[in-house]
């Protein structure tokens, strides 16, 4: 039996699984929200609802979005010839941090990884090859993270793209290897996309 | 290189050790099984983040720890150019890296830190063992020294294991050939810098191994070479082989398919040892291999120190079986 009030352990076991939080943080976490204003808490609980019910795919780049397609996509001051392709959502918000992109994204949900049994099949391959075939696509921005996974992913999209697009680069120059980008700082980024190369 | 302190958790048997060395060589005696090995182990472990006796980190945690204790060894270094701590910790299956207090990401960024060369009477197996044996040396000895070839291996490894994974997957050629082609192409990369690197040092190595041997006394002479895995194409180590591998790799991939692995490669290098040109691993008496092995050791210390500028850790396993072999030339 446990030595707290089943809602708070409840509340407790639900913090645990948040990532970087172990025990002993969330029973913090959990005492902080019973002694905090009821409102308070109770408008992180509603925030969290809301952010679930509101938050969509944006059905051309694969964003997080409240509205489809996302604001980024819509906005038509950006170059919608010149497409970043990256990993992860949390890439995007990187990316926009920095200011230095005025193209739009394109949202893989991953990069491929045989041992772990992700094919491309298992991305948004398809999409992005379909977005590549119609034509209106300048330039394509491969920026997967430099592990071998994410390195591997470009070779493999460039190639694959190769005969739709005329430019395909790749952002090299400035992000730590071995790193993720999500933890690349702005300016890293801008230069990194400066420095941006050919993929042969 | 120095250690200054040494203090040690539920390492193995050593339950609770709090030591602090003097300046000048340091000497451990006593019966079998008190704890001398497992004390260099542990020495060895903050120079590597890792065993040099089992795989499994989980062998050195005291049998009879708790489960919710942790084991931990932790070491002052005091280096030429700065003063570290390193401390690792085994915890509940996890192994942890600190330096200076700070929690270190990769095992990668542990290397260089402690440089050090361990003599074992298991050395012998570098001379009598398989081709596995000689990488690990290799492998352990190019980590310490340079960070961009330990990054090249890793790098390596990982598109190898990705390709095999591919080559496994009960897919046929032609489903899999767009999906082989990015992993080859890293693997081709690393694979040539992995190879400067080897190359490299096993010149270097056999210089100085063989200068350490014919200082025993023994008459015969002892060569090292480098039996790399392109040289079945023509290429010569020094040559640049990335474009050659990368071709041999996509020749290969029917073969590989029908084996279900990766047959070419660094992962299949090995080096060989002669003495007056025969194979010291078939031809010598075990004396002459411990000779050998001693030789290759003391050639590992000389490479650490010129790549270094510091003279490494010496930790030596059983003195007298070790310097026995110095004498000894039957
Ligand atoms: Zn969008």
């Amino acid at each position: 039996m446990s030595k707290t009030a089943s809602a708070m352990e409840t509340l407790i076991l639900h913090l645990t699984k948040l990532p970087s939080v172990g025990r002993k943080t969330a029973e913090r976490l959990a005492f902080h929200l019973l002694r905090a204003p009821k409102e308070d808490a109770l408008a992180l609980a509603e925030a969290i609802r809301a952010m679930r019910e509101r938050i969509r795919r944006c059905s051309i780049c694969g964003n997080i979005t409240e509205d489809d397609p996302c604001l980024i996509c819509r906005d038509e001051r950006r170059r919608s010839d010149v497409v970043c392709v990256v990993e992860d959502p949390m890439d995007i918000v990187a990316f926009e941090k920095s200011e230095a992109f005025e193209g739009v994204y394109h949202v893989l949900d991953g990069c491929l990884s045989p041992l772990q049994g992700i094919t491309a099949s298992d991305l948004r391959i398809d999409s992005l090859e379909k977005r590549a075939r119609e034509g209106s696509v300048q330039e394509i921005i491969l920026a997967t993270n430099p592990s071998v996974e994410g390195e591997a992913t470009a070779l493999y999209l460039s190639r694959l793209l190769e005969p739709h697009v005329k430019k395909i680069t790749r952002i090299g120059l400035g992000v730590p290897m071995g790193g993720s980008l999500e933890y690349a700082d702005a300016r890293t980024l801008k230069k990194a996309l400066e420095g941006r190369t050919k993929v042969e | 290189m120095l250690l200054r302190e040494l203090r040690a958790r539920r390492f193995r048997n050593l339950r609770e050790i709090d030591l602090r060395f003097p300046d000048g060589p340091v000497l451990f005696w006593g019966d079998n099984a008190q704890g001398k090995t497992n004390l260099l182990e542990a020495i060895y472990f903050l120079a590597t983040g890792r065993s040099f006796r089992s795989r499994n980190d989980r062998e050195c945690v005291a049998w009879d720890a708790p489960p919710d204790e942790a084991a931990s060894v932790a070491g002052q270094i005091e280096r030429a150019d700065a003063r570290r701590e390193i401390r690792v910790v085994l915890y509940q299956g996890e192994k942890r890296l600190f330096l200076d207090g700070k929690p270190l990401a990769r095992l990668a960024e542990l290397f260089g830190e402690l440089n050090a060369v361990l003599f074992t009477p298991a050395d012998l197996q570098i001379i009598q063992g398989g081709p596995s044996a000689r990488r690990r040396f290799l492998d352990l000895e190019l980590s310490q020294i340079s960070p961009a070839y330990l990054a090249a291996l890793q790098r390596y490894n990982q598109a190898l294991r990705h390709r095999n994974a591919l080559l496994r997957g009960g897919r046929p050629l032609e489903r899999i050939a767009l999906d082989l082609a990015p992993y080859e192409a890293i693997m081709a990369e690393a694979a040539g810098e992995i190879l400067r690197h080897r190359a490299a040092a096993l010149e270097d190595l056999g210089r100085r191994a063989a200068r350490a041997h014919a200082e025993f006394g023994a008459g015969e002479r002892l060569e090292i070479s480098y039996r790399h895995f392109m040289r079945n194409d023509g290429a010569d180590a020094r040559e640049d082989v990335v474009e050659k591998y990368r071709s041999r790799l996509e020749a290969d991939r029917a073969d590989d398919l029908r084996q279900g692995a990766t047959r070419s490669g660094p992962h299949r290098d090995d080096f060989l040892l002669t003495l007056d040109g025969r194979s010291a691993q078939d031809f010598a008496s075990q004396g002459q291999q411990r000779s050998c092995a001693l030789a290759l050791r003391i050639a590992e210390v000389g490479l650490m120190e010129a790549r270094r500028g510091e003279a490494p850790l010496l930790l030596l396993d059983d003195v007298g079986s070790e310097l026995d072999a110095g004498r000894r030339t039957d």
